[in-house]
């Protein structure tokens, strides 16, 4: 039985097809990015395969049910954007709806809340809340019914690095423990920290890819002698200047010839950070956009 | 569904706009109450200046017509002369009566008083009430002998059921829905308009059971505004107004001229009442997940009321419309025999209205 099931899936808004037969299949656990520049559809393919949106053609099962039918909403979560919160509630107020209409025993709110690092300003109310705190909730929301399919539309938006480190952190923890999770978002680095698995939104079209066979490797260098550095490489490698240092583009074993030369020529080299990125690449050959000058 | 129930009711509560509105109404009656108790003085000024007025005129007439005889004597004049002193004599005793508080002889000298006006129309003297509005007095009186009742100002009493009958033509009328409906409309619509309403569609509720929740909470926020208005009105004046023994039994005119016992008419108005605020309500949540849109909901309520309650006023009411039921006061006293099929059809209409609903959202998204 697959997890997620989506075939022939339309959606347009008057004349303009957001979503042409879209036909998707996931069958296990993991984490998967839905890509697309603003105004693509995302948010539309969320909405329609969580029935929040009926389609205009096709049919969406997720764990065996139709989408149509609401009690998949006991095993389904959907990380919606804030703005459906109600600011007059507390925080509280909201997970409590949500257990109980799960008809799960509130001690989950403080179980959860804990989880999500909210349980500071659990009991306060949401008009008062940040953009960080507001997606805490909301994450809090969502894994009440402990899901085992998760949508979240836009999650990191509005996160510190702490929050986003965090958020990160749940989404791997959730993933190992067998939870399949469909994530929409538009940073392409923290998609590349948290999935290889992307679904670019093109035309209407799903276009699936595995980053793990696009991933390319970068290595900042921070060195004793830049420029000279940046002259040995810049010849051989794709290489940049960063902040106190070089950024160069390299495979496991080149690392090696690059240490032996820097040895050679007497640069010491202070630290080394190791970068892996794909789906910036990846997006640039899809939606056709070239690199700033 | 309790459990939506409970939710809904807490958003009501914090938003504070419905606790302030059912303040206001308290408050309001309150000050409808207190306004009645200090004017019970007025009510005895009030008659004593009404027939002190009606004497004046017709001793005015009396001298004319004296004066007149002593130039041109007539039978006529002395016939009219004899009769409009015995209106005189008798409006001098019924304010006497009034003066006394002896209200069972202010009802019989009334009544004498109508009489003898009418007798002294008949040969063209001046009185400036009707006939018809004279006979509907005698009608009235001879009622409250005959049941042992005092005749009671139904601006200004505060006997129970009298004043809750004041309540009823205040609160449970046109107006007095709209403004119930224009508070309850944000509590459908908002969400729409704010997204909200996306949490209930991404939990393991069905839309049937949401609307019927909603509905729920919205009728019980309602039966709740009703219960305070009659509640508050019964206990003031049950503790600080007047009361006589069988005023449950105080005649009240219909339009056909026969009489209703208030405590039926109240009866009625309770049954109306609650009913008909299932019915606006089911309408509002029809709208409200129709439009979701607060403006246009608001809108389209208030046309729909305000068309019906112009077509009241034209006197056209059908038992089968539920909106002939919006003036309460009105229909129970128009068409008393209305009242146990009219339960049944604003209830039917109530029904068919949310399956209405139900049935438009049902494959609708946001």
């Amino acid at each position: 039985m697959a997890i997620l099931s989506v075939s022939n899936l339309s959606k347009s808004y008057k004349k303009h097809l957001v979503l042409d037969e879209i036909e998707l299949t996931i069958d296990g656990p993991g984490i998967w990015a839905l890509v697309g520049p603003n105004g693509t559809g995302k948010t539309t393919f969320l909405n329609v395969i969580t029935n929040i949106l009926p389609a205009d053609s096709g049919t969406v099962e997720m764990l065996g049910k139709s989408n149509k039918d609401p009690s998949i909403f006991k095993q389904v979560s959907f990380l919606q954007d804030n703005s459906i919160l109600f600011d007059y509630l507390t925080g509280y107020d909201h997970l409590k709806y949500v257990c109980d209409v799960n008809q799960i025993p509130k001690t989950r709110v403080q179980e959860v809340a804990e989880y999500v690092g909210m349980e500071n300003y659990l009991h306060k109310l949401v008009g008062n809340y940040s953009l960080g705190m507001k997606q805490h909730l909301l994450l809090a929301m969502s894994l009440v019914n402990h899901p085992k399919l998760l949508f979240l539309d836009e999650p990191l938006n509005g996160l510190d690095p702490t929050s986003s480190i965090l958020m990160r952190k749940i989404l791997r923890e959730l993933a190992d423990q067998g939870t399949t999770i469909l994530l929409s978002s538009h940073n392409l680095a923290e998609i590349d920290r948290v999935t290889k698995q992307i679904l670019f939104l093109k035309d209407g079209k799903l276009i699936e890819k595995d980053l793990s066979e696009h991933e390319i490797t970068f290595y900042h260098f921070i060195v004793s002698n830049q420029t000279k550095a940046m002259e040995l490489l810049s010849d051989k490698y794709e290489t940049d200047n960063i902040p106190n240092g070089l950024k160069v583009q390299l495979s496991n074993h080149q690392l090696n010839t690059v240490i032996d030369l820097f040895k050679e020529h007497q640069i010491d080299i202070f630290d080394i950070e190791k970068e892996v990125t794909g789906s910036e690449k990846l997006y640039q050959e899809i939606f056709e956009v070239g690199e700033e000058s | 569904m309790t459990r939506l129930i409970q939710f809904e009711w807490k958003k009501m509560i914090r938003t504070k706009f419905y606790i302030l509105f059912l303040l206001l109404s308290v408050l309001f009656v309150s000050g409808l109450f207190l306004r009645n108790f200090l004017l019970q003085e007025e009510i005895v000024n009030k008659k004593i200046e009404k027939f002190s007025e009606y004497r004046k005129d017709i001793l005015s007439q009396v001298v004319t017509y004296q004066k007149m005889m002593e130039d041109f004597p007539s039978p006529e004049l002395e016939e009219k002369i004899e009769a409009g002193l015995l209106v005189y004599r008798a409006l001098n005793q019924l304010i006497e009566s009034i003066e006394d508080g002896n209200w069972k002889e202010e009802l019989q000298y009334e009544i004498q008083v109508y009489e003898l006006a009418m007798d002294y129309k008949k040969i063209e003297g001046q009185f400036k009430l009707s006939e018809k509005d004279m006979q509907k007095e005698i009608q009235l009186n001879e009622e409250l002998l005959k049941r042992g009742l005092a005749k009671e100002d139904l601006d200004l009493s505060i006997n129970p059921p009298i004043f809750l009958k004041k309540i009823v033509t205040f609160f449970f009328h046109t107006f007095g829905f709209l403004i119930l409906l224009f508070l309850l409309t944000i509590y459908i619509t908002r969400e729409f308009e704010e997204h909200s309403i996306q949490i209930a569609f991404t939990l393991p509720v069905s839309k049937s059971r949401y609307i019927i929740s909603k509905f729920l909470s919205l009728f019980s926020a309602g039966f709740i505004w009703w219960i305070a208005i009659f509640g508050v009105s019964y206990l003031l004046t049950t503790l600080f107004g007047t009361s006589q023994e069988n005023s449950l039994v105080y005649p009240l005119f219909t339009q056909s001229g026969n009489f209703l016992d208030i405590g039926d008419y109240l009866w009625q108005a309770i049954g109306y009442s609650i009913l008909f605020l299932s019915f606006a309500i089911s309408l509002l949540v029809f709208f409200g997940f129709l439009l979701r849109n607060t403006i246009v909901t608001s809108l389209l309520v208030f046309v729909l009321l305000i068309g019906n309650h112009l077509v009241l006023r034209e006197d056209i009411t059908a038992l089968f419309n539920p909106f002939s039921y919006q003036q309460i006061d009105f229909i129970i006293l128009k068409e008393p025999t209305y009242y146990s099929m009219g339960l049944v059809v604003i209830f039917c209409a109530t029904v068919i209205t949310l399956i209405f609903t139900i049935l438009l959202n049902k494959r609708r998204g946001i």
